[in-house]
């Protein structure tokens, strides 16, 4: 049985499968003990391996300067900076043209989220991905666009239902202030990602008319 | 070495750019943290930093790091996240009990006394595991924590082909199960 629980596990099994394997583990009561021992087995490998880890990363190099690499982000293309400049040029010049269609589509797809005040109280301390999201409505109410997008970019992926509805508030501040490429390069990411999540529909939608 | 370099070789699971990372940043989050989360050890924040960097490590092998963010910043997100749940946690039992014992307890607040015992047994299995053949904890280790396929680690260990490290696993893996078994067996005795 340990073959199918692991297989189960694993997420390897056919959807068939997975339903009658389910199914049995409803009624069986075996069988869900197995699956909670085979659970505690594989957290204990796991923990073993991460205390073994640990220790090796904790513990002091032979050759300090040696190991500490140089850790570069990809390097900047210098025309494509060049290029960026100039789009950004003409964003700001198609500014006043596009203000009204953009605001249109600010107001089209915006989401409907409630903000809750008493988080403005939260220490400083305890600003997680959701209290980011929430500080960015707040500033985002208070027509703050530059401290929305800066909130809204505090979001991290982890917390993947608050980074989706960030990333598309960051994507609709964007268009409200004219720079539609990059708000369709936020969007490109969402449409993107392999997680299911209901604004990617949307997402696509709001890529749609931008193009 | 840029970013991607960085990344292409941990996902071969290169252990000594995983230590390099760590070294890269910890001046940096050591400092940080230290200043946002003053309330907080510094024995405590080396920790959840060591956390974070194999978090990351893992994310890596299973797919989940995109790279949409530069590594410093997803390393201090997942540090930033795991301190604020010690501060939480801290806050939450302040009234019941003063100190943190370590970071492990901060992982016991869901319900207690089931989470415990979970722990617990969590506990013995690790413990179990000196007690297998190096082969044993590297296939168990290879396997089920750096997620490397039957033929690396049949490579790896200079074994004949897939199927017979499938076989070593199977059998490490009854051998760990009987171990622990009879650890629990004792355990429930004296409970």
């Amino acid at each position: 049985m340990n073959n199918l629980i692991e297989k189960y596990r694993r997420g390897t099994l056919t959807r068939k499968e997975r339903v009658e394997f389910e199914k049995s583990l409803k009624q069986d009561k075996n069988l869900q003990e197995e699956l909670q021992t085979y659970d505690t087995l594989v957290a204990g490998i796991k923990a073993y391996e991460r205390a073994q880890l640990k220790e090796l990363l904790q513990s002091p190099s032979s050759d300090k300067a040696a190991t500490v690499i140089s850790i570069k982000r990809k390097p900047r293309n210098t025309w494509m900076l060049v290029a960026a400049t100039v789009v950004g040029v003409l964003l700001t010049f198609q500014f006043y043209q596009d203000y009204t269609s953009n605001t249109r589509l600010f107001d089209e797809f915006a989401l409907n989220e409630k903000v809750y005040n008493a988080m403005s109280a939260t220490s400083d301390e305890l600003d997680t991905s959701k209290e980011f999201y929430q500080k960015g409505l707040m500033a985002l109410g208070a027509n703050e666009d530059t401290k929305a997008l800066e909130m809204f970019g505090e979001v991290m992926e982890d917390d993947v239902n608050t980074y989706f509805k960030a990333q598309y508030q960051i994507a609709l501040l964007l268009i409200k202030n004219g720079k539609k490429q990059e708000a369709k390069r936020v969007l490109s990411q969402l449409t993107e990602r392999e997680e299911h999540h209901f604004l990617k529909e949307k997402a696509a939608k709001l890529l749609e008319k931008l193009n | 070495m840029n970013e991607k370099q960085v990344i292409s070789e941990l996902k071969k699971r290169n252990t000594k750019i995983l230590k390099s990372v760590y070294e890269t940043y910890q001046p940096m989050f050591l400092s940080w943290a230290g200043k946002k989360y003053a309330s907080l050890s510094p024995v405590i924040i080396e920790d959840v930093y060591s956390e974070a960097v194999i978090d990351f490590y893992e994310n890596i092998i299973k797919g989940k790091y995109k790279h949409h963010s530069s590594i410093k910043t997803y390393l201090f997100t997942l540090g930033r996240n795991k301190l604020v749940n010690i501060i939480k946690h801290k806050m939450m039992h302040q009234s019941k009990e003063e100190k943190i014992i370590g970071i492990t307890t901060t992982r016991m607040e869901i319900s207690p006394e089931r989470e415990n015992q979970k722990n617990e047994h969590i506990a013995i299995v690790k413990k179990m595991m000196d007690e297998l053949c190096q082969d044993c904890r590297k296939v168990l280790t290879s396997f089920y924590f750096h997620d490397k396929s039957m033929n690396e680690i049949a490579e790896e260990m200079n074994y004949k082909n897939a199927n017979v490290a499938k076989s070593k696993k199977n059998l490490c893996f009854k051998k760990l199960q009987k171990l622990t078994k009879q650890l629990y067996a004792k355990a429930d005795f004296f409970e």
